[in-house]
């Protein structure tokens, strides 16, 4: 241990003018239950004049060794600024094992009344404290003074209090791609003087999109106390971090490795040491909750989040068929604009389309990251003729006001002229045909109606399948009768009989206008005889009367028919050869009879044969 | 005889009128399309639709205008009307292809049913009147061997073979030919004019502009559609392009 004095002259004190505070700590939060624990009550901006009412403060699970305080008074000079403090220490012990706590103590300075808030301790057995903590102790107490320098013993140890890593976060929980900043503070007892501090694993942020913050060059040291300790700080990372997925994500602890000196609790010792140990410390986990967007997201939202405008520029709006035309836009704000995609323009198809040239411009603005992306297209025009061109939309999430929001910029229409000339003629396949483009006109239409139909649906599809189907039928039946007129004598003698009678009734009929009574007569009877030929199928030719009565009674024709046909015979007969020609309307007479007769026969031969 | 004259004449008459005034209109528009004037170019194609006549040049001319207008639903529309009537032109199908690759297609597209392959391969393409003709020849013939049948009364297998062979092959042909009149008159799917978002029971599905779809069921608020993997969903039938 090295001891030196120094003396500070020539101070000028002013500091009555600034506002006193009162702080409370200890010497170490954990103790053996063989050891003190030293409480040392800090009064700044004041003297030891200006303190009434000075007691030691009550406790819980101790026992004040000394009522009477050492007192010791500090002056610093920082950037001009002269502080001083007073500092009152009491030692305790601990009666137990266990929460020990030295409750809160008031101190009146001057008219104004102060509290120290109170400090927790916690103690442990013996055998659980360091070596260092049983070593021999000087008969002076806590002072190492007159310790020996080149004792064994081992140095002693640096705890998990003594220098610690702590992590904060911006927010708990954020938005799908939303900013959050992680700041990693690191925590030391004065004294121990880390040095050659270093991340000694790597750091992972999984499910995140990460960006680097700046920390200040020249970064100095706060003073702050923690728990009833005294702490300096530093901060030693700040990262931004856009969540890239939903749910519950961690961020792994940041590790640190450095070179400390143990903490003895006596500055000028720990000042003047040149015993470096090594230590690391890990920062917290820290847990986020990503959650997802919103539905409702508009057309062309590719995920972005943040706050930005939306700017585009045309470097041209009157241009040559095959002219380059530029188009511009760009997305500036805050947010994560690494991620953020080109708006997708729906152009007129007349242009060739190259895909964007893209630049990024990083800026942080605070702790915020933010920046400007351009997308730049080249289009060219095949055609000529005038064209509306779409606005250029860009659609983002604002977590701010929790809202998608499209910014919009119109441009103005293009005017292509001129014609494309062969030299400009893009490429063509082996067929002829552009490559990559389509081959615009063709020619020599050849029409049909508008309004086809199917040829289930039209009349003349079905008649063209049914007219040779009736010739076949016809055709077939035509066969059929003629075959049968060859074959059934019966048949074709009965199909004739009636055309035959009527054809001999005819003939009758024109020899009486004739005025030939033989012939009439002889016409008559042939038409009765050949008709009941062709009807009964027999000969009539030579027949009796009594052979055709007989035939006639076969076919059940009745008596009065029968005798009414033989008596009708028997008066042509004699109407033939009689000398003297019957009148004429007698004739006409006869005509008729031999009519009904034919007539009735017909009818009964009919009845009889179905 | 004479009312055929009264009726077919002046039909006749109206149908090369109408020809005669589809001709100028159709070179016109083409004109425009050279100037650039693409939207005039489509009025005037549309009014030759009007007369009552179509062509596959006109179905084709039609799209590649709406092509250039970067309405890329309607180009499909029409360039899948000129399939029908043109299908084996190569500039057609050059044109198709450049079109279908402009198109995001997120669909995997299911296969076609055994049958249908084998019918588009093989007479997908074609047109009705040879298959129309050959197989009435091949009827009319079979129905005269049959006639000859009755009258004669000598059988030979010969014979006998050579009509069963015209009637069978002329009714197929018959066939073929009224299934392709079918194909061809009959509307196949529709093109999705605009860009849509259809519901599902478990999900939401953006379709691209373009995408052809077949319809399943029509009233007259919305229309039930398939998408190319077989998904089905309502839309607006004004977002659809029959063709």
């Amino acid at each position: 241990m090295h001891w030196v004095t120094f003396l500070l002259v020539g101070l000028i004190f002013t500091s009555s003018s600034i506002a006193q505070t009162v702080t409370g700590r200890v010497s170490s939060s954990t103790i053996g239950t063989e050891e003190t624990v030293a409480y040392t009550l800090e009064i700044s901006n004041a003297d030891a004049s200006d303190v009434s009412s000075l007691t030691p403060p009550s406790a819980e699970g101790l026992t004040l060794v000394s009522a009477n305080p050492s007192r010791s008074t500090n002056m610093s000079i920082t950037n001009g600024q002269v502080s001083r403090s007073v500092s009152y220490t009491w030692h305790y012990r601990p009666q137990q094992e266990g929460e020990a706590k030295i409750l809160e103590t008031s101190v009146s300075i001057g008219d104004q009344s102060f509290t120290a808030q109170p400090v927790t301790i916690t103690v442990v057995p013996q055998s659980q404290r360091p070596a260092r903590q049983n070593r021999r102790r000087s008969p002076f107490g806590g002072f190492s003074l007159f310790d020996d320098p080149f004792t064994d013993e081992p140095p002693p140890e640096v705890t998990p209090q003594d220098i610690f890593i702590r992590a904060a976060q911006s927010t708990g929980e954020a938005f799908l791609n939303e900013q959050i900043t992680l700041e990693y503070t690191l925590y030391f007892r004065p004294g121990t003087s880390p040095r050659n501090s270093r991340q000694s694993d790597s750091w992972d942020a999984e499910g995140f999109w990460r960006e680097d913050l700046e920390l200040p060059e020249n970064q100095t040291a706060n003073l702050v106390v923690e728990n009833g300790l005294q702490y300096q700080t530093v901060t030693i990372r700040r990262v931004a971090v856009f969540p890239t997925r939903a749910g519950e994500l961690s961020i792994d602890p940041l590790n640190i490795a450095a070179e400390v000196r143990p903490p003895n609790g006596d500055p000028f010792s720990s000042f003047f040491s040149n015993s470096y140990t090594t230590v690391e410390r890990a920062s917290p986990t820290i847990n986020i909750l990503s959650k997802a967007l919103p539905s409702g997201a508009p057309d062309g939202f590719t995920g972005a989040v943040g706050q930005f405008t939306l700017t585009s520029e045309l470097n041209q709006t009157e241009l040559e068929v095959g002219e380059a035309l530029q188009l511009s836009v760009t997305v500036e704000g805050s947010g994560n604009i690494a991620l953020v995609e080109a708006p997708q323009p729906d152009f007129p198809g007349i242009f060739e389309i190259y895909d964007p040239e893209v630049q990024v411009s990083k800026t942080t603005m605070g702790n915020v990251i933010g920046g400007r992306k351009t997308f730049t297209w080249l289009l060219i025009p095949r055609t000529n003729g005038r064209f509306d061109m779409p606005p250029i939309e860009f659609a983002f999430f604002d977590p701010s006001i929790t809202e998608y929001v499209v910014r919009s910029s119109n441009l103005d229409p293009i005017t292509v002229t001129g014609t494309v000339s062969p030299s400009m003629a893009t490429a063509s396949t082996a067929s002829g045909f552009p490559v990559d483009d389509i081959a615009v006109l063709k020619r020599n239409p050849q029409w049909i109606s508008a309004t086809r139909s199917p040829l289930y649906q039209h009349l003349w599809f079905y008649a063209l399948f049914i007219v040779p189907l009736i010739g076949l039928a016809i055709t077939a039946i035509i066969s059929h009768r003629i075959k049968r007129i060859e074959t059934d004598t019966a048949w074709a003698r009965n199909r004739k009989a009636h055309p035959l009678a009527r054809k001999h009734l005819k003939t009758a009929k024109q020899l009486l206008k004739d005025g030939d009574p033989d012939q009439f007569y002889a016409a008559l009877e042939q038409s009765i005889l050949g008709f009941l030929g062709n009807r009964l199928n027999i000969f009539e030719r030579g027949l009796t009367r009594m052979q055709l009565d007989g035939h006639l009674s076969e076919f059940g024709i009745t008596d009065q028919q029968r005798q009414q046909l033989l008596i009708f015979l028997d008066t042509c007969d004699a109407a033939r050869f009689a000398p003297i020609p019957p009148e004429k309307s007698l004739m006409e007479e006869h005509l008729d009879q031999a009519g009904q007769i034919l007539s009735s026969l017909g009818h009964q031969i009919d009845s009889v044969v179905t | 005889m004479m009312w055929l004259l009264v009726l077919g004449v002046p039909c006749g008459l109206l149908q090369a009128q109408q020809l005669e005034d589809a001709l100028p209109l159709f070179d016109e528009a083409n004109q425009l399309v050279e100037a650039g004037a693409y939207q005039e170019a489509i009025d005037l194609y549309l009014s030759v639709m009007n007369t009552g006549y179509v062509s596959g040049a006109l179905y084709h001319n039609l799209a590649s205008t709406y092509f250039r207008m970067d309405e890329i639903g309607q180009a499909v529309r029409y360039y899948e009307r000129a399939r029908r009537l043109i299908g084996d032109d190569p500039q057609l199908i050059h044109n198709i292809q450049i079109v279908e690759s402009r198109i995001q297609n997120p669909f995997s597209q299911l296969p076609k049913p055994f049958w249908r392959a084998w019918w588009d391969q093989w007479f997908g393409q074609h047109h009705v009147l040879p298959y129309l003709i050959a197989g009435l020849g091949f009827y009319f013939m079979a129905c005269i061997l049959f006639a000859q049948l009755l009258w004669s009364t000598t059988r030979s297998a010969w014979h006998r073979r050579v009509r069963r062979f015209a009637l069978s092959l002329g009714l197929a042909l018959l066939l073929v030919a009224v299934l392709i009149s079918h194909d061809q008159t009959t509307p196949k799917g529709a093109s999705i004019l605009t860009p849509i978002t259809i519901d599902t029971e478990n999900e939401r599905i953006d379709v691209p502009e373009g995408i052809k779809v077949t319809v399943v069921n029509e009233s007259e608020e919305d229309i039930l559609i398939r998408l190319p993997n077989g998904v089905q969903g309502l839309v607006d039938p004004e977002v659809l392009g029959e063709f």
